[in-house]
C-alpha cells in the first residue's frame, strides 16, 4: 500500500501554504506537531463547544481553523456554536466578516460503536442555512474536498465515512481520478451507464459502485451518481444526469425523514426529470445505530438491497426489452 | 468492608476484562472495549459503599461498575459480545451497559454526559425524600467539559445528594491530561469551594472509607461530594477492532503504576493463600464465556423495537 492517504496530503499541503491555518483537536500527531509547531496543532481539553467557539473567533480574526471533532456525534456538544454563530455570523453582519473554518467529522461504517457514536447527519447538517455539507465517497474525494474546503471562505463540515480510513481503504471503489480540489454543489458522474441511475452520497457511493459492478454481469448498466455534498445540493446537475425514462433509485443510509434524497426527488418529479413511478428511495432506517451486526444488518441499504431494487423495479431496464 | 469479598470483587473484574481482551483480539467483540483494568479497586471500593436501590450512572469504560453494581456477569459478557441474552438486547454493546434491575441508569460514551443525567436522578432522589444518593463515575478527562462545571455548580447550589467520583489515571485517550489542562481535577472541584476528598484509588479500602464518608454526607443533605481517585489503566485506553493499540504511556510511568496495581496492593493485605480463588474466579469467567460464545445472536426483529418512529424502513416505497 504504497499510496499515500489523499487527506492527509491535502492537509499537509494545506499547513505548509497557509501559515495562518491552525488545527485544533483533542488528539495531535507528533509528526504535525514537529513539522507545523505545537502553537498551530493546538492539542485541545474535550470541549467540543468552547473549541468550536474558539475556531469561530479566530476566523473572525483573519485566521482559518481546522478543527478535527473526531466522531461528528461529538460536534452535537458545540450544537449552539455551530448552529447559532458559526452558520449565522457573516449573514448577521451583512458580510462584515467572513468565517474560514472547517469541521472534520467521523460519520459510521463498519465500526459497530453504537447509537451514540454513529451517524451520518448529512440531512441534518445541510438544513442549518450558512453551512458547506461534504459528504465524500471515496477517498480521492475526500482529498478533492478537503482540498477545497480549506480555501473556502465560509464554514464548511466534512463528513467523512471511517470506511475511508480502513486498512484496506486503497481498495475501495475509485470513481474520482485525482484528488485535485473539487467543487461544492457539483455532482459527479461516478460511474457511466445507460439503463438506471442510482444517486447516492457518502457510504451509498461505495456500495452503489459496488451494486453497478455486480448489475454489470447480469448486462445492466448502472449509472452511478455521486452528490458529493449535500449542501449546496446539485438538484439540477443531477436532474440533467440522470437516465430519461430509466428507474433512478436515490440510495441514502440517512432514514427518509427530511433527507436530501426527498428533496431530490422532488425535484426530479415537479422538474420533469423522471417519472414518479421510475423514482424510487432506498434509505436507512430510522432508529438509532445498534452495536450488534445482526441488528444494524437490516437497517442500512447495501449493494445486495441495492441490487435488489434495481431489479424489482416497475421501469423498463433497457436489457428487459 | 470484607478485604477478601473486595478482591474476589476486583479479581473477577480483572479476569473478566482480561477475557474480553483476549476475544476483542480474535475480532469477537463488536466495536471497541475499554478495559477497567488497572482501576478495580475504584469500583469495588465505591459501589460497596453503597445502597442497592441507589441510582448508579457511568461511562463507555462501565464493566467494572456494572460487575461492582451487581449486573449478572453472564448477560454483561452476551451484550458485550452481542450474543443472545444480553443485558440491552446487543443494542448497547460494551460502551452503553444499562441494568435497571440493579439500579445501573447507563452508561454513555459521550465524555461527561452523565454528569447532568446523575444530577437529574439526585434531584429526583432529593424530591423523594427518602434519604437516597446518587452515584455517578467520570475520567479526569470529563472535567474539561463545561457541562461538567455546570452540573457542578447546579448541584451545589440544590444541594443535590450527588457522589461524583473521578476516576484521575491521568490520561485521556492518547493525551495526556497535564498536556491540556492547568490544574488538577481536585484542585479545579476546591475551586469551586465543593466538598471533596483524594484518594487512592489503587486502595480498595481507602476508596471504600472515602466513598462511605461522602455518601453519608450526600443522604444528609450536605449536597454534593467529590471523590478524585488516583489510579492508572494497566492496559490501554481503547481498543476497536482486533489490533491493540500502541503504547503510547512512558514505560516508567507504566511500570511504577503497575508495581501498585490494586490487586497486589490488596493481596498485601490478605493473610489467606489466594491460588484457590484465583483458580475459582478464572473457571467462573471461562465457563460464562463459553456459555455467551456458544449463544446465537440478537433477532433481527428486535432491531426496530424500542424507539417511537419506525416507519422509515428500507424498501417501503411506494
Ligand atoms: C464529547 C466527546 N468528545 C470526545 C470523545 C472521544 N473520547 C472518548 S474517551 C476520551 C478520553 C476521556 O478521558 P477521561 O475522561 O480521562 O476517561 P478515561 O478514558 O481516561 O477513563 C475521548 C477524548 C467522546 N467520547 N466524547
Ligand atoms: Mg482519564
Amino acid at each position: 500500500m504504497s499510496r499515500r492517504h489523499p487527506a492527509g496530503v491535502a492537509i499537509r499541503e494545506a499547513f505548509t501554504a497557509q501559515p495562518m491555518l491552525s488545527h485544533f483537536s483533542t488528539y495531535q500527531q507528533e509528526d504535525l506537531i514537529a513539522e507545523y509547531g505545537a502553537d498551530r496543532m493546538v492539542r485541545m481539553p474535550i470541549a467540543e463547544n468552547a473549541m468550536l467557539g474558539m475556531a469561530l473567533g479566530m476566523a473572525l480574526t483573519g485566521r482559518r481553523v481546522l478543527f478535527s471533532v473526531n466522531r461528528v456525534a461529538f460536534l452535537f456538544s458545540a450544537f449552539d456554536q455551530l448552529v447559532n454563530q458559526v452558520a449565522t455570523w457573516r449573514y448577521m453582519t451583512d458580510g462584515q466578516f467572513s468565517v474560514p473554518l472547517v469541521i472534520r467529522g467521523l460519520t459510521r461504517g463498519g465500526e459497530h460503536l453504537g447509537a451514540q457514536h454513529e451517524h451520518a447527519p448529512h440531512g441534518m447538517l445541510s438544513q442549518i442555512p450558512g453551512l458547506v455539507v461534504a459528504v465524500p465517497g471515496s477517498p480521492n474525494a475526500l482529498g478533492g474536498l478537503l482540498r477545497t474546503a480549506l480555501q473556502h471562505p465560509d464554514p464548511v463540515v466534512v463528513l467523512e465515512s471511517p470506511r475511508l480510513f480502513a486498512p484496506t481503504w486503497s481498495e475501495l471503489p475509485e470513481p474520482e481520478p485525482t484528488a485535485a480540489a473539487l467543487p461544492f454543489g457539483v455532482a459527479g458522474l461516478a460511474r457511466p451507464g445507460t439503463d438506471l441511475t442510482l444517486v447516492a452520497i457518502g457510504n451509498t457511493v461505495i456500495e452503489s459502485l459496488l451494486a453497478a459492478e455486480r448489475l454489470a454481469t447480469r448486462g445492466i448498466q448502472a449509472r452511478v451518481v455521486d452528490l458529493r455534498t449535500a449542501a449546496p445540493l446539485d438538484r439540477d446537475g443531477v436532474a440533467a444526469m440522470v437516465v430519461p425514462d430509466r428507474p433512478v433509485i436515490l440510495v441514502d443510509e440517512q432514514s427518509r425523514a427530511g433527507s436530501v434524497m426527498t428533496d431530490l426527488a422532488y425535484h426530479l418529479v415537479c422538474g420533469g426529470a423522471a417519472r414518479p413511478e421510475h423514482v424510487e428511495l432506498l434509505s436507512g432506517a430510522g432508529v438509532p445505530a445498534p452495536v450488534s451486526a445482526a441488528l444494524l444488518d437490516g437497517l442500512l441499504p447495501d449493494a445486495e438491497r441495492i441490487v435488489r431494487a434495481a431489479l424489482d423495479n416497475p421501469a423498463p431496464l433497457a436489457q428487459r426489452r | 468492608m470484607d478485604l477478601l469479598s473486595a478482591y474476589r470483587d476486583m479479581l473477577r473484574i480483572r479476569l473478566f476484562e482480561e477475557s474480553l481482551l483476549r476475544c476483542a483480539k480474535q475480532g469477537l467483540v463488536p466495536g471497541s472495549i475499554h478495559p477497567y483494568t488497572g482501576q478495580e479497586a475504584v469500583a469495588v471500593g465505591v459501589l460497596g459503599a453503597r445502597r442497592p436501590d441507589e441510582w448508579v450512572v457511568s461511562f463507555y469504560r462501565c464493566h467494572g461498575h456494572a460487575l461492582a453494581a451487581g449486573c449478572s456477569p453472564q448477560r454483561m459478557m452476551r451484550e458485550i459480545l452481542c450474543r443472545d441474552g444480553g443485558l440491552c438486547g446487543g443494542k448497547s454493546g460494551s460502551m452503553h451497559l444499562a441494568d435497571r434491575a440493579h439500579h445501573l441508569l447507563g452508561s454513555t460514551s459521550i465524555v461527561a454526559a452523565q454528569l447532568p443525567i446523575a444530577a437529574g436522578a439526585a434531584m429526583s432522589a432529593q424530591l423523594d425524600g427518602a434519604g437516597r444518593a446518587v452515584l455517578v463515575f467520570c475520567g479526569d478527562g470529563a472535567l474539561g467539559a463545561g457541562g461538567a462545571y455546570e452540573t457542578l455548580t447546579i448541584a451545589a447550589a440544590q444541594r443535590l445528594p450527588l457522589l461524583v467520583v473521578c476516576e484521575d489515571n491521568g490520561w485521556q485517550d492518547q493525551t495526556a491530561s497535564r498536556w491540556v489542562r492547568h490544574l488538577s481535577p481536585a484542585q479545579l472541584v476546591s475551586g469551586l469551594d465543593l466538598p471533596h476528598v483524594e484518594v487512592d484509588g489503587n486502595d480498595v479500602e481507602a476508596v471504600h472509607d472515602a466513598a462511605t464518608a461522602a455518601l453519608a454526607a450526600c443522604r444528609s443533605g450536605a449536597g454534593p461530594q467529590v471523590v478524585v481517585a488516583h489510579t492508572y489503566l494497566r492496559d490501554f485506553h481503547a481498543q476497536l477492532g482486533d489490533q491493540p493499540p500502541r503504547q503510547y504511556r512512558p514505560q516508567e510511568e507504566r511500570q511504577r503504576w503497575a508495581a501498585r496495581d490494586p490487586l497486589t496492593v490488596a493481596a498485601g493485605r490478605i493473610p489467606a493463600d489466594l491460588t484457590d480463588l484465583h483458580a475459582e474466579v478464572a473457571a467462573e469467567i471461562d465457563e460464562l464465556l463459553l456459555s455467551a460464545l456458544a449463544a446465537g445472536t440478537p433477532d433481527p426483529a428486535t432491531a426496530t423495537t424500542g424507539v417511537s418512529v419506525t416507519t422509515d424502513l428500507i424498501g417501503a416505497h411506494r
